[in-house]
């Protein structure tokens, strides 16, 4: 396994995982705090607008208060009781017009006051109406009365109260910028927040990466340490993956230097022999052959790693097949294969080729030792529960007690197989162990030998 | 007899070719399934020697299409990675034997025999019709139990006519079985083959072993030499 995918990656790197959440948190941040500001500074102008409106107005009602209509028209007292309408240049002036729009009195205040031309070119507004507004540096506030006089006739004024706007904006002014000025600083340690909280969260990423660059510079062959819940079955599955890694790396290194060592004593001897010992040298060069193939065989098997789950194979399918191509090969030999006639299915949880090599080596093996019949029975047997129990019985001349560990190659080194020695049966046994499948030799009642095998039941589909 | 062998490994064919050449058989090679295909089906051969992993087509698809061309003669598979898929796949395609590779030649000849054997019917390696005994094992010929020298000419026309002893063999039938694909056809070397083993076999021209059937060709008469 190499990381070079991992090296791969980083090369084209878009954004690391802490600048996207601190770019997106940040976006997100900025956004909703501007959104507030901007409601809050509105929401204060508007209550101190209207809150000032309404002490104008509540300055018209004291000048109407105030006023009396008399037969020659409205009369207001010079004086008025606030102080700030009489001095000029205190910043809140009062007028009053008449139906043509003459100013018919006007505050003492309202003496360097250059908005009468503006105020009188303004249209009338309704009786009872009321209208705020800005115009200039002052505020205003008017109000239009209706004045029925005692011989029933109907007057109309329009009352104004002007102040100057200043102040108003200057508690505005003040307000908007500690409101921004907190906001900022707000954002300001909310990022920074963020920024703690994205370190603090991602850093088991950061430790698997660094683990990870680690194992690649050989300096270590696992991940270690603990990780979060989130990642810690990719860290148990690297480390589940590193392992087989390392076993089968292991293995391969076994089954080199176990070959190296086989194919070494026949090489020794083909170099000591005579140039003429032909039969020597074949003898010496099959042996070498058979090493070769039972360790590619060996390889195959091994590599697996126990059955593949979801395998299944027809053994009916599998012993007919394999029935009539060896009815073939050995036409000439006069001898029978008895396979079982199927009154059912029997179903291996085992790969189909698998089953092909197994029973292919053994019905060989019958054709080749027996005298004229090589029987095969399945059954099923309390002994080996789930299993399919499948015997061959040949009439040859049998196996003894001692040689059968032997022809099974158990415990036997590939460089004392003696040659001549098939290796068919080791592959069997090999390929069977794979399975946690077993074989036994027993003695046949035919007269030859006989092989038992329990396979595999496949589950119901 | 005459062979093919389709087989791409040119150290692996040329050895054959020779080794079966040496044991007298007429010997056609072919490196590759598409051109071993054209050989297998446009000659009639008595056995065929046919390599698995082929450049080309492949050699199970190649026995297949030999197969469904309606040639009958034996096949021997050989096969590299010595797989029972493999072996079952050729024999259920139409072969009829295999052979794992690496194997000693001794081995493959003795195979192909049994099959030559095999198709015409003979059981053992040995083939007696009255006094004449042909074995096919050591390729010698012997007449009421004494050896006679045959050249290795002599004795593949005998063999050919003595394993196909039912029926009358043409002269082009007789040549196609003998000689490999380059041979002169128009040659008369055949009449001087039949010619020669009449003599050897029948010096005092009492039994006949060999008649003409004129314009058919030759027939090796069993019943006047059983008599």
């Amino acid at each position: 396994m190499t990381f070079s995918g991992l090296r791969r990656g980083s090369s084209r790197r878009s954004f690391s995982l802490r600048r996207r959440l601190l770019v997106s948190a940040s976006l997100v941040l900025l956004f909703f705090l501007g959104m507030t500001g901007v409601a809050l500074d509105r929401a204060f102008e508007r209550s101190q607008v209207s809150g000032q409106s309404e002490r104008l107005f509540l300055r018209i009602l004291t000048l109407l208060a105030e006023s009396e209509l008399q037969t020659d028209g409205l009369w207001l007292p010079p004086y008025l009781a606030e102080e700030r309408f009489n001095s000029p240049e205190s910043g809140l002036v009062a007028l009053v017009l008449d139906e043509q729009r003459n100013v018919i009195w006007q505050s003492l205040s309202s003496q360097w006051f250059d908005q009468m031309g503006w105020i009188r070119s303004q249209g009338d507004i309704n009786i009872g109406q009321e209208q705020f507004g800005f115009r200039g540096d002052y505020i205003y506030e008017r109000y239009r009365v209706l004045w029925e006089t005692i011989d029933n006739n109907e007057r109309r004024f329009e009352f104004w109260v002007l102040e100057d706007a200043a102040p108003l904006n200057q508690i505005i002014q003040t307000f908007r910028q500690q409101l921004w000025g907190s906001l900022a600083a707000v954002t300001l340690v909310l990022l920074l927040a963020l920024w703690v909280v994205a370190r603090w969260g991602l850093r088991p990423l950061s430790q698997l990466a660094e683990n990870l660059h680690r194992i690649r510079s050989g300096q270590q062959g696992r991940l270690e340490g603990h990780y979060p819940r989130e990642l810690q079955p990719l860290a148990d599955n690297l480390n589940r993956l590193l392992d087989a890694e390392q076993n089968q790396r292991e293995r391969y290194r076994t089954a080199m230097a176990d070959l190296a060592h086989s194919l070494k004593t026949p090489l020794a001897v083909i170099r000591t022999l005579e140039p003429a010992d032909a039969r020597e040298l074949h003898e010496q060069v099959h042996r070498m052959d058979q090493i070769v193939r039972y360790q590619l065989q060996r390889a195959v098997t091994e590599t697996r790693q126990g059955p593949v789950l979801g395998q299944r194979s027809s053994l009916n399918q599998s012993l007919d097949r394999l029935g009539r191509a060896l009815g073939k090969a050995f036409h000439h030999e006069d001898k029978v294969l008895d396979l079982p006639d199927p009154d059912q299915e029997w179903t291996l949880a085992m790969d189909v080729n698998d089953v092909l090599e197994v029973f292919g080596n053994l019905l060989e093996n019958g054709f080749k030792y027996a005298r004229s019949v090589i029987t095969v029975s399945v059954s099923r047997s309390l002994e080996f529960p789930d299993c399919w129990v499948v015997d061959i019985d040949d009439d040859g001349p049998g196996i003894t007690q001692e040689q059968r560990n032997a022809v099974l190659n158990r415990g036997q080194r590939l460089d004392t197989l003696q040659p001549g020695q098939g290796i068919g049966l080791s592959m069997v046994t090999d390929i069977l162990g794979s399975y946690g499948a077993s074989l036994r030799i027993e003695d046949s009642p035919l007269g030859g030998a006989r092989f038992r095998l329990a396979l595999p039941v496949a589950p119901q589909a | 007899m005459k062979l093919l062998i389709v087989e791409d490994e040119t150290g692996l064919r040329e050895h054959l070719h020779g080794g079966f050449k040496k044991e007298g058989f007429a010997v056609d090679t072919s490196a590759n399934g598409n051109d071993g295909l054209f050989q297998a089906t446009e000659n009639d051969y008595d056995v065929a020697i046919i390599d698995l992993g082929l450049p080309g087509l492949d050699g199970i698809e190649l026995i297949r299409q030999l197969r469904s061309a309606d040639k009958h003669y034996p096949i021997l598979i050989l096969t590299a990675r010595g797989h029972w898929q493999d072996k079952v796949a050729g024999l259920e395609a139409g072969a009829d034997d295999y052979l794992a590779k690496p194997f000693v030649f001794a081995e493959l000849l003795a195979r192909v025999k049994a099959l030559l054997r095999r198709s015409v019917g003979m059981a053992t390696a040995t083939l007696t019709v009255g006094p004449y005994e042909l074995d096919t094992g050591s390729r010698r010929v012997r007449v009421e139990g004494q050896d006679i020298e045959l050249t290795s000419y002599e004795y593949n026309t005998l063999e050919y006519l003595m394993m196909h002893r039912q029926k009358v063999v043409s002269k082009t039938e007789l040549t196609n079985h003998l000689y490999e694909q380059d041979f002169d056809r128009d040659s008369n070397v055949i009449e001087v083959f039949i010619r020669r083993l009449r003599k050897k076999l029948d010096p005092d021209n009492l039994r006949n072993p060999i008649t003409t059937q004129r314009g058919m060709g030759y027939r090796f008469n069993a019943d006047s030499v059983a008599d």
